[in-house]
Order: structure tokens, then sequence, then C-alpha cells
């Protein structure tokens, strides 16, 4: 009955944390107009409202439509964005775990749910302590998809604006700067990723950096810390770099106005403010660092580095080839193109795309058509400005106009340079692809940083915002005109040469929808230009553009998130009620599922463990474990041959199959037209007593040996043996009856007659200790990368606990900083 | 690490260069300052310390140097199978020298080499922070020195010729001044040491013609004796003027590019390796704060470094150039100005830091931050590894197999019968038998089975009573093994496994009276090339 109020509940906390920023900032900062915080609101609300108010949801969760249990779901109009698929099988899932651990009290160390386990900290997409994800923690996971996102926007629309207006941009020329950025490709099209998180944050960074700079205040260095500390908790490493690199060079930029002597304090200053923050960060950095350089993904990620640059040393030999130079260059025009045309090779979300990557990733970096041609404005004039400058020729130009009193932002060359840069790392021309696998900190990146195209939206945005102003300071609307419309008529050229020019024309992509974007991007250019020309008021001209640019972007990307019905939302099928009914009755048991029901991870939000798992969340060692069981796939561990020896090792007690599909050997506990449920009898518990050991050897590769034993309750590879032979039996009969079962913790109580080594199915990343009647005893691996123990004869309680060592440092650190903190900022008469 | 504000403001204002000053500061002699000799020592004892770690862990090849020095002190003449002149290695003058160690020092020639590289990384310290001082820069020459010393990369590579002809050649250039005749016959024994030191000798010889205005006749007259001589005495001994090893390391490139990177992926399998072995995922930075370090050496430092730099620069054009196989220890002088250039690109952007935070004592902070931005990601693996090369050495399992195979057929093979290998320079130097090297360093007439691609060829052109077998290596092992004739010819005798990585060697003899096939091709001999 009240059902819509609780619709509403998303929106209204949206609308509540808002204002409440709004107003803390004016009290505390600098003031965001009213009227502005109404505009971003406003467009908050168009873009994301049916999730907000009107209780749908902001995940792309049709995703899970046509695979096992969930084939019977209706389709939704209009359908999901199917390139969010990592939203709703990696993401959300994760951040069901969290939120669980949180609801318990818990800190979100570890998940059982994937895998043998794996640690939460330490998968930075699960964004366990990431401000924004925690402000929504009180709505429930459906409604607070729709919230985050909106927080996101508008954190991002909010900081921007008062960042821009900081570096001397009108109020309405820095609302433009906001919505290019906020609407732009960045961060619309990568909204539900953890690098949003970073989008998010990174204008409130340059603005800690900025008002840090001017004044030094204990508030100011506060924000500072806080707003680098979410920024390293956004889960995207990359990202959070480039946001860190940005906020250096600001520093460095805004230090050097100064004079020589005074610019060291407050770099000083600064740089305690970012150590402070990594501090803060560290109990989810310190884990990640750890978990992260284990996962497949990494290990390829190196040897892709590697090799790369045995075969083809900084694009040598690339250059030297003609065939691979032209295709190479092909290439870099091909991911420039998009910062211009962003749909010109297609998009996903409208069923085909032949550019480079996929249309979120290449068109991330476009932040708005009406933005670009501001920006040019800018840039171009602030090129002019330096060329006669430093014109030896015309020494009358030397005492050109200082750009300050043009209009420009500060710092536009900052701007304009970080664009460049940007650019040029995007356009990755072939020795450049090399250099960025080996940049220190960062590292290799999976698309070659090709998501510091944050930074160029970003700059782009700026520019713009410099550009409406230096357009105020023009007061004849036909200088105005004169350099924006031949500019205008140029960018429209381009563009739409680019989509006729790109377009198959093969009939396998609409004509409508390329016309459609032609128009919204040509369509904006002369409505920028319409604006600027007549209006004579600069604030009304940069009122008008703000709209023109929420327009285009609006239009352009607000497809890009649609909200879904919440019907879509992991239903919960008979199948799988079942299986959370067995899974409840059997806690350590698993269930997987076979020919590509239930996708990994997915089970998790259920509630239910499943030793599959994602190349992101699982670790090279377990990923070795489970090779010989693995199907072909890409990111996800799917797994096959049922019958196998390693199931039973992993405890995966019940098995949903496709419907009719039979599997031999299993019993089939239920047929139901969502899934066939199958039970495997010989599954081991979480904790068990084999029978005998054998010792692992450093010249035999465990992970042949483990694949090569048929039976686990029999045999054992064990990192090592008691009196160090290489063979171990048991010397008498034994049990082990499992306890509780908790995500960080398990128990359980041993009666042995004879020494036993313990075993496990959980996955042992360092973490996992064990206490035997209270004490601490030592643990081994067995079966490769699994936690077990020697367990002496006689009855013992037994305690498994998993504490991370980059937990523990992590909290120690982050302690330190806070006391830190708190002493710097309490210090009386300071600064 | 960042200089005192002194040696800041006497530098010309923010001109940008990383060794340049205005005015060079009058300082103490070198063995007369205090701090100069304390650094000498700690060097030193890090030297000695890195001999006493790794003595005996030299790589394979270097192991063919000093089977010549071997042979040399035993009275068969400077050879690597007495009776065969071959011309098998690129350092008859580190043989020379690392026979007259031993033959001063006592010592076995294996453990009187790593004395000579210690000595030479220590030489090569030295002379950079003898440089460095006279220009303002102790700091930076402090950490160059400090990374050449302790560099796990040169320590592995300990008894390659390497850092003797760059040390050779640095005091070449020290002594150019006021001792031509002296630095000519450093810099001409230089290119006995390595014949691509001669690049170093003419980039000296530039160097002082620029300086000078006129050419350097007592240096090149010098210089250009003493490689003369040792050309003409190659010419005499070997009936060569070159090592043949050049030829046969251009055919390893051509024959397996995938294994032996030469051309355009020469200095890729170099990064590579690099990257692996020695400087971890902060290669890239290594290389550019190197080139960015040594570019600016070349153009504005004083006489030795710009001879470093061009020396190294040089090289890196030349060996792709060459054709020639990537082996780790030709990156040697590279490494060592990669170095010294970080450390002196390290110590101008904390110059600059401070320079730009107006040389206040809180602009000390900002430059040590700086620095400890770059330092971090480069300085924490290289001092890993280091800090792993003195607490942990520990050599390559396939060498110590080689020692046991080595020693094993001094023990037990008759004198005179012969083994092939295809890595054959610890097995040469132990086993005192005559070996047939199948990859053709040291026994050029299977050279031209190289070029085909056809090791048993060139094994049945001269077969010999021993075979070594390594599991590791089956890639090149394996066809001889499974020639349809060596079943019956050859019989396992011994089997050797390495406890840790399980690897093996298995020697094989010769079955009395087997017959073998004559050598496939359209004639029994071995193509003429």
């Amino acid at each position: 009955m009240f059902a819509w109020l609780l619709d509403l509940a998303p929106g209204l906390w949206v609308i509540g944390i808002s204002v409440a920023l709004v107003v803390g900032l004016r009290r505390w900062f600098d003031r965001v107009p009213w009227a502005a915080a109404g505009v971003y609101l406003g467009v908050v609300a168009v873009l994301y409202g049916p999730a907000l108010f009107g209780g749908r949801v902001l995940l792309a969760v049709d995703n899970l439509r046509g695979v096992v249990p969930f084939t019977g779901l209706a389709a939704a109009e209009p359908p999901g964005n199917h390139l969010q698929g990592d939203q709703v099988l990696e993401l959300a899932p994760l951040q069901a775990e969290v939120r669980r651990a949180v609801r318990r009290g818990e800190w979100p160390l570890w998940t059982p749910a994937t895998g043998g386990g794996a640690p939460l900290l330490g998968v930075p997409e699960s964004q366990a302590l990431q401000p924004l994800v925690w402000a929504a923690l009180p709505l429930p996971l459906p409604r607070a998809a729709g919230a985050v996102a909106a927080l996101r926007v508008v954190v991002a629309l909010v900081f921007l604006h008062l960042l821009l207006a900081r570096l001397g941009a009108a109020p309405w020329a820095a609302a433009a700067g906001a919505l290019a950025y906020g609407l732009g490709g960045f961060l619309q099209l990568w909204l539900g990723w953890p690098r949003a998180n970073v989008a998010a944050w990174l204008p409130a960074l340059l603005y800690a950096v900025v008002v840090a700079e001017a004044h030094g205040r204990r508030r100011d260095l506060l924000l500072l810390t806080l707003a680098a500390a979410a920024v390293l908790l956004g889960g995207d490493a990359d990202a959070a770099g480039y946001a860190l690199i940005a906020a250096a060079a600001l520093a460095v930029a805004r230090v050097a106005r100064r004079r020589a002597a005074e610019r060291a304090r407050p770099l000083l200053v600064q740089g305690a403010a970012l150590a402070l923050a990594f501090g803060l960060a560290a109990p989810a950095l310190l884990p990640a660092a750890e978990m992260v350089p284990r996962t497949p993904e990494a290990y390829a990620l190196d040897g892709r580095a590697s090799t790369e640059l045995r075969t083809d040393p900084l694009g040598m030999v690339t250059l030297a080839d003609s065939g691979r130079r032209a295709a190479a260059l092909g290439a870099t025009f091909d991911r420039l193109l998009p910062a211009l045309a962003p749909n010109a090779q297609g998009n996903n979300r409208y069923g085909r795309y032949w550019g480079p990557s996929n249309s979120n990733e290449d068109a991330a970096v476009f932040a708005g058509t009406a933005v670009l041609l501001l920006a040019l404005y800018a840039a171009g004039a602030r090129l002019r400005e330096a060329w006669r400058r430093r014109s030896p020729t015309a020494a009358s130009h030397r005492t050109a106009v200082p750009a300050a009193a043009a209009g420009a932002l500060q710092h536009e060359a900052l701007f304009l340079a970080l664009a460049a840069v940007a650019l040029l790392v995007v356009a990755r021309p072939p020795i450049l692809a090399q250099l960025l696998d080996h940049l220190p900190y960062l590292g290799p990146s999976p698309v070659f940083h090709q998501r510091v195209g944050l930074l160029f939206v970003l700059a782009v945005a700026a520019l713009a915002a410099s550009g409406i102003g230096r357009l105020s300071a023009v007061a004849a609307a036909p200088r105005r005109l004169v350099p924006l419309g031949p500019l205008a008529a140029v960018l429209g050229v381009v563009i739409v040469g680019a989509y006729l020019a790109n377009h198959p024309g093969d009939g396998s992509f609409g004509w409508g929808l390329t016309a459609r974007w032609m128009a919204i991007q040509t369509g904006a250019l002369g409505a920028a230009v319409a604006a600027v020309a007549p209006i004579q008021r600069p604030d009304r001209r940069a009122l008008a553009l703000c709209l023109v640019i929420a327009a285009e972007l609006a239009l352009l990307h607000g497809p890009a998130n649609p909200s879904l019905p919440r019907r879509l939302y992991y239903p919960a099928s008979e199948p799988v009620a079942l299986l959370q009914a067995a899974a409840t009755a059997e806690p350590g048991a698993r269930f997987a599922g076979l020919d590509g029901a239930f996708p990994p991870l997915v089970p998790a939000v259920y509630g239910l463990a499943d030793p599959r798992s994602r190349a992101r969340t699982v670790a090279l060692d377990y990923h070795r474990l489970v090779e010989p069981i693995l199907a072909e796939g890409g990111a996800a561990l799917s797994f096959r041959d049922p019958a196998h020896p390693l199931w039973d090792l992993l405890g995966v007690r019940w098995v949903l199959a496709p419907p009719g599909s039979e599997v031999p050997g299993l019993r089939l506990l239920f047929d139901h037209p969502d899934g066939r449920v199958y039970e495997r009898p010989g599954a081991l518990p979480l904790l068990f007593l084999p029978e005998s050991a054998e010792a692992h050897r450093a010249d035999r590769p465990w992970p042949e040996r483990v694949a090569a034993i048929d039976d686990f309750r029999r045999t054992a590879i064990s990192q090592s043996l008691p009196g160090g032979g290489a063979e171990w039996r048991s010397g008498g009969p034994g049990r082990v009856e499992i306890g509780a079962v908790e995500p960080a913790r398990v128990t359980a109580a041993s009666e042995l007659d004879a020494e036993r080594l313990l075993a496990t199915s959980i996955y042992q990343d360092g973490g996992w200790r064990m206490l035997l009647d209270g004490e601490p005893h030592p643990t081994v691996l067995a079966n490769g990368p699994l936690v077990a123990a020697w367990l002496p004869e006689g009855r013992h309680r037994i305690e498994l606990v998993y504490r991370p060592a980059g937990f523990r440092r992590g909290m120690l650190l982050a302690a330190l900083s806070l006391a830190v903190l708190l002493t710097w900022l309490g210090r009386p008469g300071w600064p | 690490m960042i200089g005192s504000p002194s040696e800041g403001r006497a530098e010309p204002g923010g001109t940008g260069d990383l060794a340049k000053v205005a005015a060079p500061p009058a300082r103490r002699p070198m063995h007369r300052d205090p701090a100069a000799l304390l650094l000498g020592l700690l060097w030193a004892a890090a030297a000695v310390l890195g001999v006493l770690r790794v003595d005996g862990f030299a790589l394979d090849d270097f192991f063919i140097t000093y089977r010549y020095a071997w042979n040399l002190l035993a009275g068969d003449g400077f050879v690597f199978n007495p009776g065969e002149r071959v011309f098998g290695t690129t350092a008859p003058g580190m043989g020379l020298l690392v026979a007259a160690a031993s033959a001063i020092t006592r010592l076995p020639i294996s453990h009187a080499a790593p004395w000579v590289s210690g000595a030479a990384l220590w030489s090569l310290a030295w002379l950079l922070l003898a440089e460095g001082r006279e220009r303002g820069r102790t700091a930076e020459a402090a950490a160059a020195g400090t990374l050449i010393v302790t560099s796990s990369f040169l320590w592995v590579h300990v008894g390659a010729e390497g850092p003797v002809a760059l040390a050779l050649l640095l005091g070449a250039a020290r002594a150019a001044g006021r001792r031509p005749v002296l630095a000519g016959l450093l810099a001409g024994f230089a290119v006995w040491c390595r014949p691509d030191a001669g690049l170093g000798v003419a980039a000296l010889g530039l160097l002082l013609w620029r300086e000078r205005g006129r050419l350097p006749w007592r240096f090149g007259v010098t210089g250009g004796a003493v490689i003369a001589a040792g050309l003409a005495a190659a010419r005499w001994w070997f009936g060569r003027w070159l090592p043949g090893t050049l030829e046969a390391k251009r055919l390893q490139a051509e024959w397996m590019p995938e294994i032996w990177a030469g051309g355009l992926t020469f200095w890729g399998e170099g990064l590579r390796s690099l990257r692996t072995l020695y400087v971890g995922p902060g290669v890239m930075l290594l290389v550019v704060l190197g080139l960015a370090g040594l570019v600016s050496l070349a153009v504005l430092g004083d006489r030795a470094h710009r001879l470093l730099a061009a020396y190294a620069l040089a090289l890196a054009v030349a060996y792709p150039l060459l054709g020639v196989a990537y082996y780790a220890w030709y990156a040697i002088p590279i490494v060592i100005g990669l170095l010294a250039g970080a450390a002196y690109a390290c110590g101008w952007v904390a110059r600059r830091a401070y320079r730009f935070c107006g040389g206040t004592a809180a602009g000390r902070w900002v430059a040590a931050a700086a620095l400890l931005l770059l330092a971090v990601p480069l300085g924490g693996e290289l001092a890993r590894r280091s800090a792993g090369l003195y607490l942990a050495p520990g050599t390559s399992p396939r060498y110590e197999l080689y020692r046991h195979v080595g020693g094993w057929l001094r023990e037990n093979a008759p004198a005179g019968e012969a083994v092939s290998y295809v890595e054959v320079g610890m097995i040469g130097y132990y086993s005192r038998r005559p070996v047939r090297d199948l990859l053709g360093l040291v026994t050029p007439d299977a050279i031209p089975w190289v070029e085909r691609g056809d090791l048993v060829g060139g094994f049945l052109a001269a077969p010999t009573p021993w075979i070594v077998y390594d599991t590791a290596l089956h890639g090149f092992m394996q066809p001889l093994r499974e020639a349809p004739w060596f079943e019956g010819a050859y019989r396992e005798v011994v089997h050797f496994r390495h406890p840790g990585n399980g690897e093996e060697l298995i020697l094989y003899r010769r079955r009395p009276g087997a017959e073998l096939p004559p050598p496939p091709g359209p004639a029994a001999q071995p193509p003429s090339r």
C-alpha cells in the first residue's frame, strides 16, 4: 500500500544528502548558487527519475535474462544496456556481500560466496569502504544502485562547479563546465563502475587542492585528506592514479604563482594531507595490494607487458613494417574519433559497434559537441596569445591582455596540457603503447590507460568554461561570432563526414540512428552558436549554453543508463529457493551451475556459496587448482565435468543445470522449467579429515598432483608432513564436526585417536589463522592453495579466523593517520 | 642527496643542465677527503662482500674465457681445447688479466676472476665519484657509484669483461689530460678485453680532439699501437684478427629469433630480461631517467662522463646493427650508463625542486619528497634484488649440474675423450676434456651447421665419445637424441638430477664399435661459406 513511498525513498535520500552537501559547502567553503544546485538536481531527476522515484532499478539486470534460472523473465522495454553486464554479474553481487557483512556488524573481509572464498577488501571492485556506497547503505541494494549513481553525478557536478568558480568562472560558466563533466562520456558511460567513484571525487580533490593552497585552513586540509581518501577508495587504482596526477599538477601550478620562497610550505602541507589520505584508505588499499597481483588478470597483464617488450620493443617492429604501421596508425585514429563523434563507429547499446574496443570504452572520452566547440575556442585563443607573447617580431603583442583579464580560467594552460596529454594516451600511437605498460606506480592496464580519458573530459569541461568566460569578455556579437561560427561549421562538417565515412552502409546498421546522432551533435553546435551570437548578457548566454550542453549530453548519454523494472532484479525462482533452503540446512556446502547456468558470483546475491568465480575475484593459485574442470570461457570461471573429484573437494553439494539436461551420476533433486537441481552425495564438507597424505615436492608442480587424486577423502597433498616424511597415513579414527560457518570465521570440534590432517576447501591467501582450543596453531597448505592444519590427537575446539595481514597493517595505519589528523586539526592556533 | 644550498646557487639560474656548474668549487684531493675515503671504503667492503657471495657463480659463457686462462697457465697456450688455436673468446684481455691474477694470488681461475670484477666495479664507482666531485655533483656520483657497486645485475655477471673494459676506458678518459700515453695504453687494453671497446676508444679520441682542437696524437698512437699489437697477436696465434664468436652469434639470431633476439628485437629482449631479472616493472623508468641523464652528461658533462654516455649510447645502437643475438652481458656498459644517468637525473629533479621552492629549508623536504617519488619505484626493486644477492646468493640449477658433470668427466672420462654439448664453458672448464661446441662458439667447423639449423649434422661432422643431454634444453638436444642411430650408438652412463627444480642432465657415451652415419647434406663435408 505504501510501496510508492518506498519507491520515493532513493530520490528523497539523494535530495537530502545533496542539500546537506550544498548547505555544508556554503557554510564552510564556497557558495554553490541554489539555482545551479536546482539545475543539477533537476538533471539528475530527469536522468535517473524512474530509479529514484519510480521504484525501478538502475542496474542492467536484464543481462540475466536468457540464463538459467532466469530464462522465463520477460524482456524490459526499453531494454537494458548489455554493455553493463559487469554491474549485474560482478559488482552488485560483491556489493551484496559487503552489505551482508556490514549488517552483521563485521568488516567486509571475506566472502565465502565465490571460489574457495575471496578477500572482499582485497577485491577493489567491491568498493567496500567507498563513502558514496556507504551513503546509500540505508537503502536496499536495488534502490541503492540508483541512489549511488545519482550521488556520484551530484558530487561531481557540485564540486566541479566550485572548482571552476574558484578558478575564475562566472556562476553559469561554471555550471556549464560542471554539466559537461557530470553528463560527459566518462561519468555517464561508466556510471555503474567503481571508476565512476573516482570521477565523482576528482573535482572535489582538485577543489580541495585549490582551497588548501589558497587558505590552508584546517577544514581545507581536512577536505583534501577526505577527498583524496575517497578517490583512493574508489575501487579503480588506475583512475585513482590519474586523479592524483591531475591533483599534483594542479598543486604545482598553484604554488608556481607564488614567490619561490613561499612555495614549499603549501606543497608539504598538501603532501602531508595526501599521505594521511593514503593512511586512512590503507585498510582497503593494502589488502588489495596483496590480492590484485595474484589474480590471473594481473599475471596476464604482466605477461603482456613482458612479451610486447620482447617482440616489439617500443613499437619499433611495428614502425618498421609498413602494413603494421598503417594498421597501428589507423587504430590510433579510430581511438581519437569518439572524442569528436562518439557514435560514428556505431554503439553496442544499439546492437553494433565497429570501433576499436566497445562504445563504453571508446566514447567515454566524449564531452559534448558544444563543449568541444567552446573548449577549442578557448584553446585557440590561448595558443594565439602564447604565440603573440613569444613572437620576437611583434613587440607590441608582448603587452597582450593577460589571460585572466580576457575572461579565461586560471590554469587554462594546465587544462590544455592535460587534455593534450590525455588525448595522446587515448590515441596510443605505437611507441606510446608500450611505454604505457611500464609506467611507474600505474603499471600495465588492461586498456593501455585509455581511461585517462577521465582527465580529457575534465580538462575539456574546464576549457569550455574558460571559453564561455572569454566570450563574455567580447562585447560585440559579430566578434564573438567570427571565430566561433567558422569553427562550428568546420566541426560540423568533420562530424557529419565522420558519421558518413564510417557508416557500414550495408544495411547492418540503420541510418535512422546515425541521422539522429548527427542531428543531435550538429544541432548542439548550431544551438551553441545561436546562443552565443544574439544574447548580449554574459550570464544569460552562459545559462543558454548550459541548457544546450545539458540537452545534448542527456540526449546522447541518457540511454546508456536505462532504469529497468524491479521484477528483473535477481528474481527468486523455485530452484533458487530450494537451493537457498538446502544451503541454510547444510552450512558450508556449496552449489555450482552447469553449462552456463547461474553465472558465477550471481548466486552471492542469494547468499549461496559457489566455487566458480570471475577472473578479478580469484587468485591464480585457485585458478590452477580448478583448471582441470574449467570450461572454455572469458572472465567467468565456469565448471564442467561434475563427476570430477575436484567437485567433491570443493564441497559442491548441488548442481543447477539447464531444464531437461541430464547429468549422469548425479541424483535429480528438483525438476522445474527454470532449471534442474541435482545432488552430489560425494561432496566433502568444508572441513574434513583425509586418510593419508603425500608431501608436496618442490620439483613437482602441485596442480598436476592434485588433479591426479581420485578421492580426496583418502589422499591429500600437504605442504608438509609430520616428521618431514614423504607420505603419511592415518593412525586411527577421528571425526570433525563443523559448528558455525561465518564468512570470516569457521568453528568446529575434533575428536581424534591420533594426529590427523584437517583439510578444507577454503582458499588460503595468507590471512586464515587457526586457534586450537583458543591457542594459535600453525596452518599448512593442502591440495594446492587450501587451508589445512595438523591436529593433535584428542578432543579439540577448532576456530579458523580470517585476519589478513594487509588489513591489520591497514587498520594500524588508518588509526595512526586518524590520530595525526585529529592532532593536526586540533592544534591550537594553527594555521 | 640534494646538495648544499651553496651548490644550488652556484649554478646558472634554471638552465636545466644536469651536470654543469659555473665554477666548480675548489676541493681537496680525493685521497685527503674523509667523506670520499669513507665512501670508497664502504664500496670496497660491498665489493669484497659481493665477491665472497658470488664466488664461483659466473655464467657459463665466462668459463670459456676461464678455460683459455687455465690452459695458458697449464702451459697449453691460450686455447680452449689444447692443440686447437680457435679464437672463441671475445675477451682475450680479460683472460690474460684473470690468468695473471690467478698466477699472482694462487687462486684458481674461477675464484680469481670475481676479484677482477669486484676491482673493476669499485674502480668504476671511484672514477665516477672523482668526476662528480669535480663537477660539484658529489651526491649524484655517490649514488651512481653505490648503485653500480651493489648492482645485482652486475654481480650476477661476475667474471664478465664489460666492467673491466669500461673501467679501463674511464680511467683512460681521466688520465688523458695529463698522461696521454697512459690513457692510450689503458684504452688499447680495454679493446683487448672487449673488442667493442673500440667504439669507446674512438669516442675518447674524438672528445680529446674536440677539447683541444688538435689531434690527440700521443693518445692515438699509443692506443692504436696497443690495439694493433693485439690484432697482430691474434692473427699470429689464432690465424684471424677478430673472435669467431661474432659470426656464431649472428647465426644464432637468424636461426632461432624467438630464443635469440637480434636486430630490432635485440633491445626488446634486453628490456624484457632487465625487467625480469633486475629492475622489475620500473624498467622503463630506469631507461627514461637513465637516457635523460646520459644525454645530458654527453652534452654537458666532463670527459669521463661524456665518454660513458657516448660509449653506452654507441653500444645501444651498434648491437642491433651487428645482428648478433642478445646476451645479457652485452648490456653491462649500458646498464652502468643508465644507473649513472638515472642518479644524475634524479639529482637534477631534486635540485630543480629545491630551486623551485626558493632554496628554503622547507624546499629541502620538497626536494626529498620528489626524489623519493622517483626513487621508490626504481630503487625499491634494485635494493630488493641487491639485498637478495648479498643475503641469499644462488646460481642456476643447471650450472650446478654442469659443475657436477664436469667434475664427473674429469674423474671418469679417459683423457683426450671429447664431449659435445651446446653450453660448453663450465663443462669444459671443470672436465679438462676437449669439448665440441655444437653452437660453434669455440668450434668453428660447427658454424656452417648452425647456419643450417642442423645440430645433428654438426655433431655427425665430428662425433665425440661423450654427449651431454639436458632435459631443460631439449629443444636443442632432442633432435640428436631422437635420431634413429642414437639409441644404438650411445648409452646412458650417468644421470644428474637437481633436487630443487628437477632438471636433469644425462651423460651418454658411445658404445664401443658403434657405427654412425655421415652428416646429412649433399656432401659429407660441411657446406662452405
